[in-house]
């Protein structure tokens, strides 16, 4: 099977509500992945726009597409809650250790079957962001590897091995 | 599963895929409001359309262009200015130029030099004699330097002897005579003679052949002997001078001794001054002759180059100052290497290490 790209509203003279518009699905759908917290990838969205409202004057169309650049918001939004959680578990782990912290059920989508469900909560959020640009986003081996920061071999190569894992987990879930 | 950059994917996993994309996470209603919300009710500038300069098609093409002016530069300068202004067949049926006259001493020195060279530019073209007339007034270094041809190789000898007896009839004496007994044999005179009749000597002595070349330098020593003169006399000043002190009957044995030793240096320094200006003298009453004697006929005198020309000059120019600047640039770039690598080299870790930190993180994160 081959992941090609999925066409996109490729803004070139759009404007930002039509950006936000177009790819708002998107833009959740990577998070919801990411985080792996429906309400939080919510707030993290709405977050996401935010910034790229505030950046959008130094959109440049020609360096890469609208719903990348987005993408490419998210996932700095994203980062920095994770960074930002991580120092506030740091600073309150001694009460963190004696209450027992509630995790909040995994959700990642409606039709989702328990399974792929549950197994897609035990990826990483790191699985599960390739999983989201190449599956769901459908966006193409070389820009994820430039959004991401890799080369296009590891990009495919780390989905492959999220995949592998995937699979791993629903039969592991299914056998138990 | 065979997976490569294009993105294939094992076709097993297409059961898998399909379900997650179908089972795709939708935004809530409250969400799309909210963004709605973000995007609608704040202003959203438009993106400016920055004028991304094309540096590296830039870059490309100023290096190109760079070297290709470099090259047409070289190629100008490096070709003779002289070549291909006239073909050499045509040099030969050039008039014979007035003679130079170089005055390069200062005057005010009081030593005035004149050189004046007369020579034949191609073969078997004579050079008319004609000498520069020594001052009678003024003492003067009067050099004259001949290349006379004669016709066949045993003419030589004979032409020697006669310059020789020309040089005695007239005065002067030979100081030099140096003759090869070969096929085409050179003979080589340097005379002495009267500064008075040097004119008459050089219209001999070139009729002895074809006058091929001649090359005169008349020196001014008339500067020198003054000035040798006003030392004399007051070295003879201070002679007298001391030899008055000396003559003091109270003089005690102390004070005459250094009065001595100072009478005696200032003998010693005027026997000096006089030998020296008796040969400065000595040198401008006798006229110094070369006379060469050949049977050889003269080389084709070259062509000196024509003077560049303002845009040769200052191609010239451009060419050594950016060869300069070519120069102090690489002296920079090998200077900073170091430093630059280091600080490349600190960027990439810096960008390595904050994506291994990001993977790191989504890796907690779970």
């Amino acid at each position: 099977m081959s992941l090609s790209p999925r066409p996109t509203l490729e803004t070139g003279t759009t404007s930002f509500a039509a950006a936000a518009e177009a790819h708002l699905e998107d833009v959740h759908a990577y998070l919801v992945y990411l985080t792996g917290d429906r309400c939080l990838a919510e707030d993290l969205t709405a977050a996401a726009f935010e910034k790229a409202l505030s950046l959008w004057r130094r959109f440049d169309p020609r360096r890469a597409s609208a719903r990348t650049w987005l993408c490419q918001i998210a996932r700095t939004v994203a980062l920095d809650h994770f960074r930002s959680e991580e120092r506030r578990r740091r600073r309150e782990g001694v009460y963190a250790a004696r209450e027992p912290r509630e995790e909040p059920e995994p959700t990642f989508g409606q039709g989702l079957s328990p399974a792929l469900d549950e197994a897609l909560g035990a990826l990483s959020p790191a699985d599960r962001e390739i999983i989201a640009l190449r599956v769901l986003l459908e966006l193409d081996a070389s820009t994820v590897a430039r959004l991401l920061g890799i080369s296009s071999t590891a990009c495919t190569t780390r989905l492959s091995r999220a995949l592998h894992r995937l699979e791993e987990r629903i039969s592991h879930d299914v056998r138990a | 599963m065979t997976s490569g950059p294009e993105g294939k994917v094992e076709e097993r996993f297409d059961e898998l895929l399909a379900q997650l994309r179908a089972g795709r996470p939708a935004p809530s209603p409250a969400l799309r409001e909210r963004v709605a919300a973000i995007a609608t009710t704040e202003s959203s500038p438009e993106p400016v359309r920055r004028r991304t300069f094309p540096w590296r098609r830039t870059l490309a093409l100023g290096t190109v262009s760079a070297v290709a002016a470099g090259v047409v530069a070289l190629a100008v300068v490096s070709v003779d200015p002289g070549s291909g202004e006239q073909p050499a067949g045509e040099r030969e049926a050039i008039t014979l130029p007035e003679a130079n006259l170089d005055r390069s001493a200062p005057r005010s020195s009081g030593q005035e030099s004149v050189t004046r060279a007369q020579k034949a530019p191609s073969a078997g073209r004579a050079v008319a004699p004609s000498a520069l007339p020594p001052t009678q007034k003024r003492l003067q270094d009067y050099r004259a330097d001949l290349r006379v041809q004669v016709r066949r190789p045993g003419q030589v000898a004979s032409a020697t002897s006669r310059a020789m007896r020309i040089t005695r009839s007239l005065g002067g004496y030979i100081v030099s005579a140096s003759y090869a007994r070969a096929r085409q044999g050179d003979s080589t005179l340097v005379v002495r003679v009267p500064v008075d009749k040097v004119q008459d000597a050089i219209l001999r002595f070139s009729q002895l052949g074809t006058l091929l070349s001649q090359r005169i330098e008349i020196q001014d020593l008339q500067g020198g002997v003054n000035r040798q003169s006003d030392r004399i006399a007051a070295l003879r000043t201070s002679i007298a001078s001391v030899e008055a002190d000396l003559r003091d009957p109270e003089l005690t044995a102390e004070e005459r001794a250094p009065l001595e030793t100072r009478l005696s240096t200032l003998r010693r320094q005027l026997a000096t001054r006089l030998e020296a200006r008796a040969a400065t003298v000595r040198r401008g009453r006798l006229s110094r002759v070369s006379l060469t004697l050949t049977t050889r006929e003269a080389a084709a005198a070259p062509v000196p180059p024509a003077p560049p020309g303002q845009f040769e000059e200052t191609l010239r120019d451009a060419v050594s100052v950016l060869g300069k600047v070519v120069g102090w640039l690489l002296y920079a770039v090998i200077v900073a290497s170091p430093f630059l690598a280091l600080v490349l080299g600190a960027a990439l870790l810096e960008r390595w290490r904050r994506r291994r930190g990001d993977l790191a993180l989504l890796e907690r994160a779970s």
